[in-house]
């Protein structure tokens, strides 16, 4: 769907993106990831074309990214406003013309979303005063409201209670499912989990990591096992026991060990109750990577 | 071009709808209307009658002081009149010398106007002219039959040979009133395209706009919307202004004062002709033309300091160069109307930066259509 291939973008001496390469499958949740400053933002300014890239090239669909590609892209960016003064109903109709859609099919499709979203009532009330999550509402409708095929998604969750939170969070599977592929950009490595199919990690404007949630994390992780257990058990060198409680042992096994071994030697003494390896999280995936960069 | 209109239409309608901009076309040209009417309402009811009281003990000025409708004289030819109670019924008490070009006093418990003893002292000098003159053998009456008295009327000569009269006076009022217009108006709209870029920046809704269109479009799409406000507003002022001037006569009878004011400068002069023979129409295009060439001009500089600062209160130093051929513009405005048709008013004419101010200043009278016609080809 959309593919960056050998990206470089500079701001006067600074290098933001170094050599940046990236493929994006359709229908996919794309996550980007990375720390203050690492040139997320830059690299979708570029995808939304409002700045160019020095270097490289960006495909949409297998064709160079231009002009006409507008139409088929929804942004929610980060750093988001609406015009104070204008109503809701009125604002939103006005962002939809923009991206091409007909007024009367606007004001429908609006319609709609106010009602899907529960914001029925909100069309003659000023944007001043909404609340900021509800203004991030009007802002999400205004982003899928032309039904791009791709989404950017810049924090979309910031300023949102749980409630509203889980509401959009559904959309957007709901939108994943329906065939729109979205880059979805957060510091909230809970929601990258639950809702990324692929991430990127960034550092620094250089690409660290790229891949497949699940594949990752296969490759991230350590050995490691818990094991919850009744009766007493005795550990010997076999196995190296990092973590011993009453009833409860963590292990970590060496390349040629096992796990059916480490089951075969614990059961052959105890009873096992619970048996789990464990998997690293993103947020300790990408911590640990992060450091290791810097 | 759709989108175009979008954004002309919303930056014109959102500050059409504003309440401010209501109230604002309503009041300026009563504030207006106020500052032109006021000072003449008022100094016609400030004229009330001045009493003077003349002690003349050798009655040589008897016969000299005559009332007027803003002079009351009252005479005493003894010194035991000069009392407090006398100084406190008149506004001024004149003491005449023992010779008549002795040393004349004006008493009085407040001190006086300059008009009034500017006023007492023509009196005086003429008189005692006329006695000197009649002194030195020269009759009353031959002096008044030598005085002359002419009517100067300004005319002017179209290129189909015909008379048109005019005011210099008028042409100058209005002259002043269309500069000034001018400069406020493209220095109120300049700077609401300022605001508006950094509204848009400090709002963050320049990020999502330009995500949808050019920033190109962005820019026209303001620049013009804004530009509609301002003849939107100047429209209405117009339509004001005629309505204005059409009831005033019955309500203020405004229209006797102001051509009595003419009068006193030219007594024969017709002011509904004078000011049929205005060049309306050319000031009323002049006055499209020039805002929205000049607007353009400095709208899109102001647009592009809204661009270059983050906060309006870090834009006034980038204001300041764009203000300054402006604001030159104002104090040339002077010269101009001196000589309206010289080298200083034709080359501020032909400079962009000063030529909607200078021009709107030199068409009431009369400016050469060649000169405007070379003016549109600067500004493209």
């Amino acid at each position: 769907m959309i593919k960056a291939k050998n990206i470089y973008k500079s701001y006067g001496s600074k290098e933001v993106l170094k050599n940046i390469s990236f493929s994006i499958k359709p229908s996919c949740i794309f996550g980007l990831l990375g720390p203050n400053g690492a040139g997320k933002t830059t690299l979708i300014r570029l995808i939304n074309q409002i700045t160019a890239p020095d270097k490289g090239q960006l495909f949409f669909n297998e064709e160079n990214l231009s002009k006409k590609h507008i139409q088929l892209i929804g942004y929610l960016p980060e750093e988001r406003g609406l015009y104070k003064k204008m109503k809701v109903g009125e604002h939103s109709l006005y962002l939809a013309q923009l991206r091409g859609l007909e007024k009367s099919y606007a004001k429908s499709q609006l319609k709609f979303w106010f009602e899907k979203l529960e914001m029925n009532g909100w069309w003659n009330k000023k944007i001043e005063e909404l609340s900021k999550g509800m203004a991030q509402k009007v802002q999400f409708i205004a982003a899928i409201i032309h039904q791009p095929k791709l989404l950017i998604l810049d924090e979309p969750f910031s300023g949102l209670d749980p409630v509203n939170a889980q509401q959009i969070k559904n959309e957007i599977l709901n939108l994943k499912n329906n065939g729109t592929t979205i880059i979805f950009s957060t510091h909230r490595m809970e929601s990258i989990e639950e809702l990324c199919d692929e991430i990127c990690l960034i550092s620094n404007g250089q690409k660290i990591l790229e891949g497949n949630i699940a594949k990752i994390k296969n490759e991230f992780q350590q050995n490691i096992f818990h094991i919850n257990y009744q009766g007493q058990l005795k550990i010997d060198n076999t196995f190296n026991c990092i973590e011993k409680k009453e009833n409860f042992a963590t292990f970590r096994l060496q390349a040629n060990q096992s796990s059916k071994q480490l089951i075969d030697f614990v059961s052959n003494q105890v009873e096992i109750k619970n048996f789990n390896q464990k998997v690293p999280t993103i947020n300790e995936i990408y911590l640990n990577l992060i450091q290791s960069n810097e | 071009m759709n989108k175009l209109f979008l954004i002309i239409k919303r930056e014109y309608l959102s500050r059409v709808r504003k309440k401010s901009f209501l109230i604002m076309t309503i009041i300026t040209p009563l504030i207006m209307a106020a500052i032109f009417i006021l000072p003449i309402v008022i100094s016609e009811n400030n004229e009330s009658v001045k009493k003077v009281a003349i002690i003349d003990e050798n009655n040589l000025t008897n016969g000299y002081f005559e009332d007027s409708q803003t002079l009351k004289f009252n005479f005493y030819t003894t010194k035991n009149s000069l009392s407090i109670p006398l100084l406190s019924n008149n506004d001024a008490v004149l003491i005449i010398p023992a010779k008549l070009n002795g040393i004349y006093e004006i008493r009085s418990s407040k001190q006086i106007s300059l008009s009034l003893k500017e006023d007492i002292k023509e009196i005086i000098e003429k008189k005692i002219t006329l006695v000197n003159l009649k002194e030195n053998g020269i009759k009353p009456e031959l002096i008044n039959q030598s005085q002359a008295n002419i009517n100067l009327q300004t005319k002017i000569i179209d290129e189909n040979g015909q008379e048109k009269l005019s005011s210099s006076e008028l042409s100058l009022v209005i002259a002043m009133l269309s500069g000034f217009l001018i400069y406020f108006f493209i220095f109120m709209y300049g700077a609401m395209v300022m605001r508006g870029v950094i509204e848009e920046k400090t709002n963050r809704i320049i990020e999502v706009m330009i995500s949808s269109i050019k920033p190109f479009q962005l820019m026209i799409g303001k620049i013009v919307g804004i530009s509609l406000v301002g003849l939107t507003q100047f429209f209405f002022w117009l339509i004001i202004a005629f309505i204005g001037l059409s009831i005033t006569p019955f309500i203020l009878d405004s229209g006797m004062l102001l051509e009595n004011n003419l009068k006193s400068v030219n007594t024969s002069i017709n002011i509904l002709e004078v000011f049929n023979n205005l060049p309306i129409n050319s000031l009323i295009l002049g006055f499209i033309f020039y805002f929205i060439a000049g607007y353009f001009l400095y709208g899109s500089l102001f647009a592009s300091v809204g661009a270059a600062v983050d906060q309006e209160t870090d834009s006034q130093q980038f204001i300041l160069p764009l203000t300054i051929p402006l604001i030159l513009s104002f104090i040339m405005i002077q010269p101009i109307i001196d000589n309206p048709h010289g080298d200083l008013a034709y080359w501020f004419s032909i400079i962009p930066f000063t030529s909607p101010i200078i021009m709107m200043v030199r068409i009431p009278f009369g400016v050469p259509f060649i000169e405007f016609d070379n003016n549109i080809n600067n500004y493209y």
